[in-house]
């Protein structure tokens, strides 16, 4: 099979229900807008591939599923996540203060070294405007993280946002192949079916 | 934990907070709701899960253990609603696992046994006349004979805080993650996913196809977890020291004494000393599952994933070695073909009699004549008569059939040791996988795929009763702790929520368990990253075998340098009446220094915590008194090795409730759905045309991936 692509990213978005998660999601993977549907059903994750340095990057973006609403996003989700994007909207207060909250689940329960990046969402709705955009920045630079103001309805910044945080991704992960001194304990194993060997293969092994 | 401004991650009371939170969120979506029914849940659903609401029927679910998390992806994949809530703030019931300080917590929480005797029953003025209550169980018995133990100086890990998990200041947030892993900068940004590989299938998510394939960077794959343990080495030491320096005068002091023990005897190979306040400061790398099991590699689990692609959500780690315990000695079981031919243990002859017994094993039923003889006697009795040395007896009775010696048939053997050998070589060498993060990933996997068709989850949502029709006899609704009443057709509980009065004429076993962490393996080779799984035969007669699974940090269960070991039989006596002895055969236990040599060799317990957890398996629905015929009960974790007992269980509480339905079908490729017809703009449609076409060459990819996937591993 012709190789696709070079690299695979796994990245999250998290956010309170209704930041516009989703439709970022489809604005980037679609270049699609809708403002009808709200909810997430059915999204697992999407995927676009991208190209950096002359790489090709395969990009997976994880939705929430929905679980945001309860607070009832489970570990699992955050395992393997190399990128997450941050989302509140900047026509709802809460979203924005809930973002602390978010970034302690994260410290919690993601890899320590996952990329994050900030975004303030809905900025085509300034006359609505709750969270100053100085606010976000200023927000972003206590963390050290990198913050964008976004609109999927409008398209604005929304592929910048997802490119930088796959060149943020990318150049550590140039960093660490460079001093890498990894030690191969045997990878992880992925489920999949092995149709076409199923019935024998067994014997290959044992007899 | 999942409430995230508390604190820590059980808290007994729930935070106020949340109370207003849900019901905010409902007012303010639905203000028109003034009742307590279902409808209200639903009113504050986005509109497209309302639309296919008219095919369907509600389920909630209560509890979020394996089979419950299944049956509610099977009916969320298949159009029904589900509602599914767990008094818990956390995932899996007692299928469920923990950071360290969240295992303390849960220790805490069962020792206590607080009575949340605030039986308030305002709820029953919500009972009509024409219905009934079933007031459901408040309090989780399930967990008994809690007693843990530290072998380490707990006093020097007072004020150390498990790094990343306690609540900071924002402006400290960030370095504090960073100082986590210290050294971002030259260190191992996730290179879990870098799939070099040439697969692409959707499923590939975190885990490159080709990992093993050539490239350096592909060997990392899964390690990303690891990668905060890959930066310790350099950074370990002073990360001790650095990271609270309260702890630099602590780290030495529990084991002064063995510091200076240990390394003369053998300087070279001896672990890291590890102490407890290092455990307790590093606690989020550990994931302790509560059961201890392992999936068959062709076990009905593995075989779920799969096909209804919750695989997609987890990964696996192969057990690598399969031991035994004889004559006081942990040895290596040789099981597949090349353990036999590499085996060093066993001589020419004994590697040709096994060769042969397993050939015959693998198909037995074509053989009849070779053991009709002995279908009336055990499979030890059937095994003497096979020219077969006393380890290899030993070998095949405990540590691939896993039998029992006096009372497993020889058929019973054979089938055993025949699913064993089936399952050799799928993925690896050892028929088991194990998954990343502990068995507690399993039931959120498939938490996941419920919410992704729908599903609606709500954690520490306690209920307080069922509501039965009188005239008709079923069950309509349940009432939870803030008074709502929650309308349905079916209603999915765990066993450990029905009350005492529902339970009465039911008789439960128990399981005895013990998690210890240690700091080496229970037997060193080369490689210290090994996944085993050990049988160690009853100590004396009357009692169970007990299976040891062992743990290394790289399955992302514990922290470096240590490991965690699982003991389970099932119940004789409390958790450490039945385990102990077994432990002392297999660990050091002392603190002092003045251990004998061979005290020294054998692995040093860190911290133990012993349980008994109740094991409701094989309970019939009619044992249950005056339950509803459309309430259907799941049970809790059982003794087995496998996961097949709560997925068969799934599976056919699924079908009685809906029979034509398909259980947990292939979902559509995440890349092709539509998700909203009515509104998708027609050239997106014409886009997502595809969907008929696009799974199928997905299917293929992932298949074709699985192959590469387990050539790999040959």
């Amino acid at each position: 099979m012709a190789k696709t692509y070079d690299y695979l990213f796994k990245l999250l978005l998290i956010g309170d229900s209704g930041v516009g998660k989703t439709c970022l999601l489809f604005r980037f993977s679609e270049d699609a807008f809708n403002t009808t549907f709200i909810s997430t059903i059915g999204i697992d994750f999407k995927i676009r591939t991208i190209e950096l340095d002359g790489k090709k990057i395969k990009l997976q973006i994880w939705d929430t599923a929905g679980q945001e609403r309860f607070r009832t996003i489970t570990t699992a989700y955050y395992r393997g996540a190399m990128g997450i994007m941050l989302v509140y909207d900047i026509t709802n207060e809460k979203s924005f203060d809930n973002i602390k909250n978010w970034i302690r689940n994260i410290e919690e329960h993601a890899s320590s070294d996952v990329e994050r990046m900030i975004l303030g969402n809905k900025c085509d709705m300034n006359e609505k405007r709750q969270v100053s955009k100085e606010k976000g920045e200023k927000l972003a630079i206590d963390y050290g993280i990198k913050f964008l103001e976004t609109s999927a309805k409008s398209s604005i910044n929304v592929e910048e946002a997802f490119f930088t945080l796959a060149r943020d991704i990318m150049t550590k992960l140039n960093r660490k192949m460079n001093d890498n001194s990894s030690s191969g304990a045997g990878g992880p194993v992925k489920i999949t079916e092995n149709r076409s060997k199923k019935s024998s293969f067994f014997r290959c092994t044992l007899l | 934990m999942w409430w995230w401004w508390a604190p820590k991650r059980i808290q007994k009371l729930v935070p106020c907070d949340s109370l207003i939170y849900i019901l905010d969120f409902l007012r303010c979506c639905h203000p028109r709701t003034k009742g307590v029914l279902f409808q209200q849940v639903v009113g504050s659903l986005p509109k497209s899960w309302d639309a296919p609401a008219s095919r369907s029927s509600h389920a909630p679910t209560l509890t979020t253990g394996l089979p419950e998390s299944i049956i509610a992806a099977a009916c969320a994949r298949s159009g029904q609603r589900v509602l599914h809530v767990d008094s818990r703030n956390y995932y899996g019931g007692n299928w469920a696992s923990f950071s360290f300080s969240g295992l303390l917590s849960w220790i805490k929480e069962n020792q206590q046994k607080t009575d949340l005797s605030d039986e308030c029953e305002e709820w029953r003025k919500l009972i009509l006349e024409d219905e009934e209550a079933i007031p459901l169980s408040s309090k989780d018995k399930t967990i008994q004979h809690v007693e843990d133990f530290c072998f380490g100086d707990q006093d020097s890990a007072e004020g150390v805080e498990e790094a990343g998990a306690l609540p900071k200041l924002p402006v400290f947030g960030a370095p504090a993650a960073q100082g986590v892993s210290p050294g971002p900068e030259k260190a191992s940004p996730a290179a879990e996913g870098i799939p070099l590989g040439s697969e692409e299938s959707p499923a590939a998510e975190g885990s490159p196809p080709g990992l093993e394939k050539e490239n350096p960077a592909v060997e990392s794959p899964g390690e990303e977890p690891q990668s905060p343990e890959a930066e310790q080495p350099p950074s370990c030491e002073g990360d001790g020291a650095g990271a609270a320096p309260g702890t630099a005068a602590g780290d030495p002091a529990p084991q002064p004494a063995q510091a200076e023990a240990a390394p003369s005897e053998n300087a070279a190979q001896e672990p890291k000393k590890i102490s407890y306040s290092q455990i307790v400061r590093e606690g989020r790398r550990f994931n302790i599952d509560l059961v201890s099991k392992l999936l068959y590699s062709r076990g009905l689990l593995i075989e779920l994933l799969i096909k209804s692609n919750v695989s997609r959500y987890a990964e696996f780690k192969n057990a690598t070695r399969v031991l035994a315990f004889r004559e006081g000695k942990v040895e290596q079981v040789p099981c597949s073909r090349a353990d036999v031919f590499n085996s060093r243990q066993l001589t020419m002859v004994e590697k040709r009699m096994l060769m042969k017994f397993l050939t015959f094993c693998l198909d037995y039923e074509q053989h009849p004549e070779e053991y009709q003889a002995y279908e009336s006697s055990t499979f030890a009795q059937f095994l003497q008569t096979r020219k077969l040395t006393p380890s290899l007896q030993h070998f095949i009775l405990h540590s691939i059939a896993m039998v029992s010696e006096t009372e497993s048939s020889t058929l019973e053997g054979l089938q055993a040791t025949k699913k064993f050998l089936q399952c050799l070589g799928r993925y690896g060498n050892t028929p088991f996988l194990f998954p990343l993060y502990g068995q507690g990933e399993i039931p959120q996997c498939f938490c996941r795929l419920c919410a992704v068709f729908g599903g609606i989850y709500c954690l520490r949502h306690a209920v307080r009763c069922l509501v039965l029709d009188r005239a008709s006899g079923r069950c309509k609704a349940i009432v939870d702790h803030f008074g709502q009443r929650i309308s349905a057709n079916y209603f999915i509980v765990e066993d450990s929520y029905l009350s005492e009065s529902t339970c009465t004429n039911v008789c439960y076993r128990q399981i005895s368990r013990a998690v210890l962490i240690t700091d080496q393996s229970v037997l060193n080779t080369d490689s210290e990253q090994q996944v085993s799984v050990l049988t160690v035969p009853p100590l004396e007669p009357g009692r169970a075998a007990v299976c040891a699974i062992e743990l290394c940090s790289s399955t992302m269960t514990c922290m470096k340098d240590t490991y965690l070991v699982h003991l389970t039989c099932p119940s004789t006596k409390t958790a450490r009446e039945d385990l102990e002895p077994v432990v002392q055969k297999l660990f050091n236990l002392n603190t002092e220094k003045e251990t004998e040599n061979e005290e020294l060799e054998k692995p040093r317990v860190l911290w133990a915590v012993y349980f008994n957890m109740r094991d409701s398996s094989g309970v019939e629905k009619s044992s249950y008194a005056g339950l509803p015929s459309n309430v259907y009960v799941c049970s809790g974790p059982d003794s087995a090795l496998g996961n097949d007992c709560a997925v068969k269980q799934a599976e056919t509480i699924f079908r009685e409730m809906f029979p034509t339905e398909e259980f947990c079908p292939p979902p559509p490729n995440p890349e092709d759905i539509i998700y909203d017809e009515d509104e998708i703009e027609p050239e997106e449609s014409g886009l997502n045309n595809s969907p008929e076409t696009k799974p199928e060459t997905s299917a293929e990819e992932s298949s074709s991936e699985g192959g590469a996937a387990v050539t790999r591993e040959e």
